[in-house]
């Protein structure tokens, strides 16, 4: 019994060995596991496998490297079904890296589907403001954004010829940390776009109730909802490589959970 | 929604009407009960503990800009440098939005001088680390790894740094106690602090410290205007059940279309 | 006077939005007066926030200097501090105006490879540190913990493949994934939406408080 009690003072160095264990093993020794699509991811796949090629996307791609391990596969898996189906879109971002990462991801992802900047896919750069910049951008594209990411004015770029506003848009894709709430506010709200959100799993339980209500159409959660996606369109990208040692990571705290709840109660009974 | 419609201007005719009605109450003499908030008691204690192990407090605002969150904090930060001062502690403020920096550094002075200690304030326990939460988070973290404070607040609203600095508090020996409104970060300030507040709570802080009939009043005023769209929705939830019954008046239908 | 005048500034600026939100967008024959007003007012507001930024550099670099000059303890990071904010924007200024190789190599060597590492270092410590929260923290002490440390294992393993691998025999409603989404999307969303709207009506109680100068924060002295 004083065995048992002292499973509830494992060191936390030796905890944070565990962890580092799990993580790397998958690197070393290759797992595979099956994919459960979830209800929401599937619903963010049918919405864009029923948008028009007439109209953009708005690509809001607003992560940093703190978050690239659940967000990038979700980015590059999104960006993937749209050059597949041809749809044309623009990336943005809020916080100042988002838009470098989304252009390295959109630039690898084109040389598969020979898509060009400019007339497939172009990038607004970083536009600051929330609300506001939100606001401004769903009445007036041109003017709010007024040049891209390379300092080439809009009205040079092929693809954003004749884009107004967001009646020009057929959908915006949010992803981020936290997605803001002000896309659905301003613009779902008031225009009726459909929007897609990618968030870090944590915060996708905040998110759901959008989905219920219907004011989302679709949600990819953490690289789980990459994973799901990457099944959808049939290969095998980031998400399926990172799920792993997430799977193996939640097993161990699972079991070091249990183990220090045993520990706990053998304490008790020791007492 | 651009512009408000009928039902949401009666709402926000309601909810605006209960919190000035029990403002004006509350400047009339009126009474207003509130109940107890373990995590706000506990405040003094963790001053006390600081003061007895003679090192500094840190009290971190959060994530957030001149908004309400960080107005109500700003309050309780206004408490704890005030209470802090007679003991002749340090307050130690970490800032992530820039724009908050000449708020807080006006009040802290502000507090040290109403307790009579104008020489412990320095500018430099106000630092402005990054808006970047990464980096912000790393700042918190090294900052409590070097200045050891023996309390920690947390209030306002976090993203994922939270567990960061709340274990990094919690390896260093702190009493923490944490308020947020960033719901998804609860559960980790619930693992990691000794007290912690949820949601609105962190409102009522500013009234339960003040003691101030302004603020009580608008506290209850808000609970008020709670249970009384908490009535609405549950006569919407029977009438739109109703609504799906065949034989309602025109009429009727009309009016639970709000 | 100051105070006054700050007050009325406050007010005014409340009243703008508040009023523009809730008329509607055409009044008889008229269009809603204020809405055209709300872009600009919305740029003002990101050159404004453009200038805090400043205030905060600002601070941070006056800070760091104090320290050099009075040799406080950890005074070399403060120059480790002005050098890398210099190598920085010397790097990002280069890049943008004259994008160079050797501008490009500089400005990739301290943003991709050192700057966007470090920050997802930070990232990741929160795998360790949830596993050791988790282990700590997470005991059967009563029964809401009980509840607590099922719902938190069941919807561990159901957001990984390993919960279906689990329980792919079972039936579909008896599998972990399909649980765990229950607990995600129905009992989770509840107890948010409940947190939400208490939420959201103490910051319209504090809005109101800010906006009427009530709050003593808002006082100039």
């Amino acid at each position: 019994m004083r065995l048992l009690a002292k499973l509830q003072e494992i060191p936390y160095r030796v905890v944070y060995l565990l962890v580092l264990v799990a993580i790397v093993l998958p690197f070393v020794i290759e797992l595979k596991l099956p994919v459960f699509v979830s209800n929401e991811t599937l619903m963010a796949y049918n919405t864009i496998e029923q948008l028009p090629d007439t109209q953009i996307v708005i690509f809001v791609s607003s992560w940093d490297a703190g978050i690239k391990g659940e967000l990038w596969p979700q980015t590059e898996a999104l960006m993937r079904h749209l050059m597949q189906r041809g749809i044309k879109f623009a990336i943005m971002s809020q916080i100042a890296q988002g838009a470098s990462f989304a252009e390295e991801i959109a630039e690898r992802v084109a040389k598969l589907y020979n898509k060009k900047y400019g007339v497939d896919w172009c990038n607004w750069g970083f536009l600051t403001g929330d609300a506001a910049m939100i606001q401004a951008l769903a009445k007036n594209i041109p003017k709010t954004v007024q040049k891209d990411f390379r300092g080439t004015p809009l009205t040079d770029i092929p693809m954003m010829q004749g884009i107004e506003d967001i009646s020009d848009v057929s959908l915006i894709i949010d992803i981020d940390y936290g997605p803001r709430p002000e896309w659905i506010s301003f613009v779902h709200g008031p225009y009726g776009t459909p929007i897609i959100f990618g968030c870090a799993s944590i915060v996708s339980s905040t998110l759901f109730p959008y989905i219920d209500s219907g004011q989302l159409a679709g949600l990819l959660v953490g690289v789980r909802g990459a994973t799901e996606y990457e099944s959808l369109l049939g290969y095998r990208g980031m998400g399926h490589k990172l799920i792993i040692p997430q799977s193996l990571a939640h097993l161990l705290i699972v079991i070091l959970v249990l183990l220090g709840n045993i520990g706990y109660l053998a304490a008790r009974k020791l007492q | 929604m651009e512009h408000a419609n009928w039902a949401i201007r009666f709402l926000i005719f309601l909810l605006c009407a209960s919190i000035l009605i029990r403002i004006w109450q509350a400047r009339k003499g009126k009474k207003l009960f509130i109940r107890r908030l373990p995590g706000l008691d506990a405040i003094d204690e963790a001053i006390g503990r600081a003061t007895e192990l003679g090192k500094p407090i840190l009290f971190s605002l959060g994530l957030g800009g001149l908004n309400p969150t960080t107005f109500a904090s700003m309050s309780v930060l206004r408490y704890v440098t005030t209470t802090a001062a007679k003991y002749g502690l340090r307050v130690i403020v970490p800032i992530f939005r820039p724009e908050v920096y000449p708020v807080v550094e006006d009040l802290m002075r502000e507090a040290y001088t109403v307790a009579g200690r104008p020489d412990l304030f320095s500018p430099d326990d106000i630092r402005f680390f990054s808006d970047q939460q990464s980096t912000w988070a790393s700042a918190v973290a090294g900052t409590m790894e070097r200045e050891r404070p023996a309390a920690n607040f947390f209030f306002g609203e976090y993203g994922f740094e939270s567990l960061i600095i709340a274990e990094t508090g919690r390896h260093i020996g702190a009493i923490q106690i944490a308020a947020t409104v960033s719901y998804y970060q609860i559960p980790f300030f619930i693992l990691a602090c000794d007290y912690t507040l949820m949601g609105e709570e962190l409102y009522a802080a500013s009234a339960y410290l003040s003691d101030n009939p302004v603020l009580r009043g608008s506290l209850v005023g808000q609970d008020l205007g709670k249970i009384l769209i908490t009535l609405l929705i549950v006569l919407g939830s029977i009438g739109a059940t109703f609504a799906t019954l065949k034989g309602i008046p025109n009429w009727i239908l009309e009016l639970l279309k709000y | 006077m100051r105070g006054f005048i700050i007050k009325l500034l406050t007010f005014l600026a409340g009243l703008f939005y508040f009023l523009e939100f809730i008329l509607p967008a055409k009044i008889g024959r008229y269009n809603n007066p204020l809405t055209p007003y709300i872009q600009p007012v919305g740029e003002f507001l990101i050159v404004f926030w453009g200038f805090a930024i400043g205030v905060g550099a600002l601070s941070l670099m006056v800070s760091h200097y104090r320290k050099i000059k009075l040799k406080r303890p950890g005074w070399a990071y403060s120059i480790v501090f002005f050098i890398s904010m210099i190598a920085m924007m010397i790097a990002v200024y280069l890049n943008s105006t004259h994008p160079t190789p050797k501008a490009r190599f500089m400005y990739e060597l301290l943003f991709t490879h050192m700057y966007m590492p470090l920050g997802a270092t930070i990232f990741s410590l929160l795998a360790l540190f949830m596993a050791s929260a988790a282990y700590r923290g997470m005991k059967i002490r009563t029964l809401e913990g009980a509840v607590m440390v099922l719902s938190a294992i069941i919807v561990m393993l159901g957001q990984v493949p390993i919960g279906l691998w689990l329980t792919h025999r079972l039936p579909a409603k008896a599998q972990l994934p399909r649980i765990s989404a229950w607990i995600l999307n129905v009992a989770n969303t509840a107890a948010y939406r409940a947190v939400i709207f208490g939420i959201a009506v103490g910051a319209i109680a504090m809005a109101i408080r800010v906006w009427l100068s009530l709050e003593k924060e808002m006082e100039v002295k």
